[in-house]
């Protein structure tokens, strides 16, 4: 565990009320993985750790702390996103309940960090809606593969046999693939098309079959892994590119 | 802590349930109220009692009322098209208080908050959307604040009227504080008053 740390770099994910003029703010660092910090006075109108409720920011932070709630010391602004359209502001909402409920605390992973913060970079300039949910796939994708739980959408699950444009599969999100018979027969309910999962694996959502089959497998992968957490931005931003 | 008696001891304890009371301020105030203010104390108790009892939500605004409509939505020289939405009750304090705004409000209390599971219906939003479709509203304000959730939740308010006709949906001008020294700006509200600069040319 980590007591102490200076100019590090960090996304905000959460931030509550807490007290008159505090807040607990649940932040993304990039060395340390997810951690809780108390922001005295942070809601005070000449806090210096006043900015820390800057929407869609990198932000560099320093704290003190043992334990589970450490404290904030300082916080600089180091980057800000200017994210205006509400597709790509829902994926960042979606983004920090993802991450919020995904990460472990204290588990570090600068990889998704990164990648989170060129995400962030590219929804604050591309407002393509098919390129937008690329990029949030690709985004779980590695999220699932830097916790461990990778998806190979290359090979079946079992035998490692190529997976075939022709042939339809299953999707166990424990397992991974499993080749249930040939495309032209119609394709059975919760299969996939193989020639869909191969574009997927290879960032081609340009058609509307890879692009459902890509957030069908991928919401069934994501739903395995949280267990019995759900995430509810599901039930309220229904039209949105987070579904 | 006390001990002395179980009576005294459960009024420290529930005292501390107001914000930024800790057990030390909760004895002091106790410990003022029996010796010194019992007169206070007693119309301090009946006043709770009242409004716990009685105040609910006005059915027009969501703002705290006893009765049916607030004072603010009964009050008929207030402009009845023009309807400010904001997160709290204390944003309605804040803007009364500049004395600016003639119209009308909407409480959310509170913003969408996947993550605390605060969805729409928390916050009142059909009710809403019921208010602009009566037809009374020709602007619509949204004053949420300017975090990402507010920020979402205005989102998501914009677009379920952008296509009601003859609404106007406004938002608050972000930028520089009045009587504020660039110097001593935050740097975020430099950037968004710098992306939001107007033209001189337009305003003056
Ligand atoms: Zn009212």
């Amino acid at each position: 565990m980590v007591n102490r740390a200076t100019l590090e770099e960090a996304f905000i994910l959460h931030t509550r009320s807490f007290k008159e003029t505090s807040l607990i703010v649940d932040a993304f660092t990039q060395n340390y993985g997810k951690m809780s910090f108390v922001a005295k006075g942070a809601k005070r109108p000449k806090s210096g750790l006043r900015v820390i409720q800057t929407p869609t920011t990198v932000f560099s932070i320093s704290f003190t702390g043992k334990g589970d709630l450490k404290t904030l010391t300082q916080c600089e602004i180091i980057e800000h996103f200017r994210i205006s359209s509400k597709v790509a502001l829902s994926c960042i909402i979606y983004l920090n309940e993802l991450l919020t409920k995904t990460l472990e605390k204290e588990d570090p992973h600068p990889e998704i960090f990164n990648q989170f913060k060129m995400l962030c970079h590219n929804l604050s300039k591309d407002q393509n809606q098919e390129s937008i949910e690329l990029q949030l796939r690709s985004f779980e994708l590695i999220l699932l593969q830097e916790l461990g739980y990778g998806i190979d959408l290359e090979k079946e699950a079992l035998s490692g046999i190529p997976i075939n444009v022709n042939s339809s599969y299953s999707f166990d999100p424990a397992l991974g693939f499993t080749k249930i018979g040939e495309a032209e027969v119609e394709l059975a309910a919760g299969g996939f098309l193989g020639k869909d999962i191969l574009s997927f694996a290879k960032g081609d959502l340009a058609n509307t079959g890879s692009r459902s089959a890509s957030k069908k497998i991928m919401r069934r992968a994501l739903d395995f892994h949280l267990g019995n957490k759900t995430l509810n931005i599901r039930k309220y931003l229904i039209e949105s590119g987070a579904q | 802590m006390s001990k002395v008696s179980p009576l005294v001891d459960g009024l420290i304890e529930s005292i501390q349930c107001l914000p930024g009371v800790g057990p030390k301020s909760a004895q002091r105030m106790v410990l003022h109220l029996l010796e010194r203010e019992r007169e206070g104390g007693k119309i301090l108790s009946e006043a709770l009692r009242l409004a716990l009892d009685s105040v609910g939500q006005c059915q027009k605004c969501r703002i705290f009322s006893e009765d049916n409509l607030c004072s603010i939505c009964k009050n008929e020289k207030r402009d009845k098209e023009v309807i400010c939405v904001v997160e709290s009750v204390a944003d309605v304090f804040a803007i009364e208080q500049s004395n600016q705004f003639r119209g009308r409000y909407f409480i959310l209390h509170g913003h969408l908050s996947p993550i605390d599971d605060i969805g729409p219906e928390q916050l009142g939003l059909n009710q809403l959307f019921l208010l602009v479709r009566s037809g009374e509203i020709s602007e619509m304000i949204l004053a949420t604040n300017s975090t990402l959730e507010g920020e979402a939740t205005a989102h998501f308010i914009y677009d379920a009227l952008k296509d009601v006709e003859n609404l106007d949906l406004t938002k608050l001008a972000q930028g520089v504080p009045l009587g504020g020294e660039l110097e001593y700006v935050d740097r975020g509200t430099i950037m968004h008053a710098f992306s939001g600069r107007v033209n001189l040319k337009e305003t003056i």
